[in-house]
């Protein structure tokens, strides 16, 4: 018989008081357990890896509550900053501590889902990636073709270089329309990139149509710089990370069209609102179901479901938010819209204007005074898919997408707003893209996620938009997990205390149990001496006795611990709450330790009694 | 084993500070396989003597030899406590007056017990052989509470042959048992010890009994400390029990 079925047999013969003492270690065990759990899981709650973005600009003022509302839609929206903070991320190459960035507008709801006006970018699809592979080889090599006639060998070379730059720069321009249409179907913000480029290649054309040649180099450096710019807008095509390396992606549908009224459902809003691909659904203002927008957007799609607030969300174009009338905040309608009166219909639906966006449209520029000419005589192309036209006046003024049999909508549209000035933020082009009648100075947003290649950059960043003034830039992970510490800490720090008493108590509660059985045992204790069994063999005996229990109690405390808090997360848990598999960390296998530890301690004040029981004494006959 | 007893004295010290001799044997022998009966009035140190043989208690003067054939010889009174629990658990067995088993244990765990604290692997086979001897061969797994005092005895003194030792020292083992059980228990310890080889030393009472033993030693007439303490009435009730 070993020891161990020595131990057991004797601690099976008082099962009941072995059991209890268990539980009470058991008890301790899982308190501090759950404890040391919630703890350690709280502090690794908020890491930079659950976050795809390193930063949110947005308004100053609180930056926890910048995060709190656009990351976990929780609260209101603090307020809006200038399109320019946007543009300013990407303005000097030198400077661009971002990788990518995201613009969003939020406020609005439907069915109390937040609706998030955004850029395409926000849905990851391939386009996206050979859209800005497109970009920076048409950039590079344009650039490079420009830099090179700095060292002309002779004047007929130089002559050549010059007039094999206009060429590309020609061919360029002549494309860039459908380079527009294509970015404005993915994104509205490449669209509006593509559409400030322009008018470098407006200037690099211009000066390399002319006949001198210093005029002509100027449009060289002109041509150069249109290059540049497409490579840095290429650079910084990048799809919207929601955690790091997890992407917002399709399950169901395609992603919308950056310039209609199109949107997209996160998983949950898909699930829980029971909406399907083809719905239709509206903005209610400020989260009020009374006030509803007249605008009304088309279900295109519905993502993957990657367990954060995003997949609460629901995301439409940032255009087609800013084409809200209403938003009178950031935006405001142009009165003037192809000389229609105020009161007239925002949108043309004239099926005559409906022409192929396949082919460059003839000179439809908004600016049509400096549509320059090309060589031969052709007008430079425009608009991807101009309106120019005189609107019909006679349309009746309806939704941008509503039918017929939506016909409640419609006539409330205009008045049922008694806050609204001006109804028609923009008009549809026969392609039923939008085209935004907003001054680009007016042009909001609540905030932009940025991605930054690394922690060092978003320090940068930081200082850099903050120094202006205009705008503040908060690390979510950061201001979480400060913000989740400072409520946390004191109270674990008590439950801790607690919990450490707790499993003191439960090694007195051994020391007790096993020094009164070692009491009632002092005959059994001296026949095992009268067998043969040395002092320190007695001595190990008890203590090893105390240290299963401590043991048992312990593993069936620590799992115990594990289940309550695995229940408590099931139960109480949230989404918003990204939570990491449930791992027995080093510190609860020390505290384990620790236990076993304080066990053997308390079983040695016993074992110290069985040492010193005197055998002869002890084996009178009773 | 041949075990030499010289010089031996035992003296308690009380915690008022008196003493009381106990012991004092000049000389006391046992041979490989003898077996002896010792008898002596009560107090006259009997149950001293055995523990004293035992290794459980350390004589106060005088050496305990021990030779086992192939080892030098062991002087039980100078070795270490754990080196003398060892020397026990491996060469001695011993049986009580009652039968002192473990309570949480079967009479099969008891006897495999008795082999726990030899270093040696357990011999269940042994272990069996000795319990089926003792006529317990149905009652192996039963514990002691279930056992008639007669059967808890058997199953003692099972236990004490379990490591085929080489003494064996019997404390009034039929004290608790009626006359017949008392023989039958006797004729086992005896016929055991035999077949192990083991020199016997059985304290008893019982005149009769010692009779039936090959050499029988009164303790009142070697131990020159125990005349001092018999008494009127322990010397009647030594009388008695003839
Ligand atoms: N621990 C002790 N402290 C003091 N005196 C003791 C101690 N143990 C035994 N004695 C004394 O030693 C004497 C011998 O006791 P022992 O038990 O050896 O007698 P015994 O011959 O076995 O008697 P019995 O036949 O009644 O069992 C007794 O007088 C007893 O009081
Ligand atoms: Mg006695």
């Amino acid at each position: 018989m070993n020891i161990f079925q020595l131990i057991l047999k004797q601690m099976r013969q008082r099962a009941l008081s072995s059991w209890l003492t268990i539980l009470s270690v058991l008890f301790g065990v899982m308190l501090a357990t759950s404890v040391f759990v919630v703890h350690r899981t709280a502090g690794q709650v908020f890491q930079q890896e659950d976050y795809g973005f390193s930063a949110i600009v947005g308004p100053r003022g609180s930056r926890l509550a910048l995060v709190l509302n656009s990351v976990y839609d929780i609260d209101q929206a603090q307020g809006t900053i200038q399109w320019n903070v946007y543009e300013d991320l990407f303005r000097t190459p030198n400077d661009r501590f971002a990788s990518w960035a995201i613009p969003f507008a939020v406020g609005d709801t439907w069915k109390g889902r937040r609706i998030m006006g955004t850029s395409g970018l926000i849905v990851d699809r391939p386009e996206i990636a050979s859209m800005a592979e497109l970009l920076k080889q048409q950039g590079r090599e344009l650039r490079d073709l420009a830099r090179s006639p700095a060292s002309p060998e002779s004047a007929e070379a130089l002559e050549n270089r010059i007039q094999q730059v206009a060429d590309l720069t020609l061919q360029r321009f002549v494309e860039l329309d459908d380079l527009q249409t294509n970015a404005g179907e993915l994104d509205f913000t490449i669209f509006d990139h593509l559409e400030s480029i322009r008018e470098d290649y407006e200037r690099a054309i211009s000066g390399l149509t002319q006949t001198g040649t210093a005029q002509r180099l100027l449009g060289v450096a002109a041509a150069q710089t249109v290059g540049e710019r497409l490579m840095t807008l290429g650079n910084s095509v990048k799809p919207f990370e929601v955690g790091y390396g997890r992407k917002l992606t399709i399950a169901e549908g395609r992603a919308f069209h950056s310039m209609k009224f199109e949107g997209v459902l996160g998983a949950k809003v898909a699930r829980e609102l029971g909406m399907k691909i083809g719905d239709e659904f509206q903005l209610e203002h400020g989260g009020s179901a009374e006030d509803v927008h007249a605008e009304v957007w088309k279900v295109v799609g519905i993502l993957a479901p990657t367990g954060t607030s995003f997949d609460d969300t629901i995301y439409i174009p940032l255009i087609s938010s800013w084409a809200v009338p209403e938003h009178e905040h950031f935006m405001e309608l142009a009165a003037e819209i192809a000389g229609t009166p105020d009161m007239d219909a925002p949108i043309t639906k004239d099926s005559t204007t409906v022409r192929s966006g396949a082919s460059p449209q003839p000179n439809a520029s908004p600016k049509p005074g400096n549509a320059p000419m090309l060589p031969g005589g052709r007008v430079v192309p425009n608009l991807p898919a101009p309106d120019n036209t005189p609107r019909n006046t006679n349309a009746t003024p309806t939704s941008p997408l509503a039918s017929a049999s939506n016909a409640p909508v419609e006539p409330k549209s205009a008045d049922e707003h008694d806050h609204h000035h001006h109804e028609h933020a923009f008009m549809l082009r026969p392609d039923g893209t939008i085209k935004l009648d907003l001054e680009r100075e007016k042009w909001r947003v609540s905030g932009i996620f940025v991605g930054t290649p690394g922690f060092y950059q978003y320090g940068n960043l930081r200082f850099n938009i903050e120094q202006k003034g205009l705008a503040m830039a908060v690390s979510p992970a950061q201001e979480m997990r400060a913000f989740f510490m400072k409520f946390l800490e004191p109270g674990t720090r008590v439950l801790s205390g607690i919990a450490i008493l707790v499993s003191v108590l439960a090694a007195i509660t051994i020391l007790v149990s096993i020094y009164n059985s070692v009491v009632a045992r002092r005959r059994d204790i001296a026949i095992l001496r009268a067998l043969g069994a040395t002092r320190n063999r007695v001595l190990s005996l008890i203590t090893l006795e105390a240290v299963l229990i401590g043991l048992v109690g312990g593993l069936l405390g620590l799992l115990g611990g594990y289940a309550m808090v695995s229940i408590g997360i099931s139960l109480f848990g949230d989404e918003r709450l990204p939570i990491r598999g449930l791992n027995v960390g080093w510190f609860e296998w020390a505290y384990l330790a620790g236990v076993v530890i304080l066990a053997a301690l308390a079983g040695l004040v016993p074992a110290l009694a069985a040492y010193r029981v005197s055998v002869a004494d002890n084996l009178a006959s009773e | 084993m041949d075990v030499k007893l010289k010089a031996i004295t035992k003296r308690y010290q009380a915690p008022d500070g008196s003493v009381t001799d106990v012991l004092d044997v000049p000389n006391f022998d046992i041979g490989a396989g003898e077996h002896v009966a010792m008898i002596g009035s009560s107090g006259s140190g009997k149950t001293t003597l055995l523990h004293v043989m035992a290794g459980i208690t350390a004589p106060s003067s005088g050496s305990v030899e021990c030779g086992v054939p192939g080892m030098s010889p062991v002087n039980l009174a100078k070795l270490p406590e754990a080196a003398r629990d060892a020397f026990r658990g491996r060469y001695i067995g011993i049986i009580f007056q009652t039968h002192h088993l473990l309570g949480g244990f079967t009479a099969m765990e008891n006897v495999l017990l008795g082999m726990s604290f030899t270093g040696r692997p357990a011999d269940a086979g042994w272990a069996r052989h000795l319990l089926e001897t003792v006529g317990l061969k149905d009652r192996m797994d039963y514990r002691p509470g279930k056992l008639s005092v007669g059967q808890q005895q058997r199953v003692a003194v099972a236990r004490a042959l379990a490591n085929r030792p080489q003494l064996v020292l019997a404390d009034e083992p039929t004290g608790a048992l009626d006359p017949i059980n008392a023989r039958s228990v006797l004729d086992l310890i005896r016929s055991l010890t035999t077949e192990v080889g083991a020199a016997l030393l059985l304290v008893t009472h019982d005149r009769e009994i010692a009779q039936s033993l090959a050499r029988r030693v009164d303790l009142a007439e070697i131990n020159r400390s125990s005349s001092r303490y018999v008494s009127a009435d322990t010397a009647r009730i030594a009388e008695v029990s003839r």
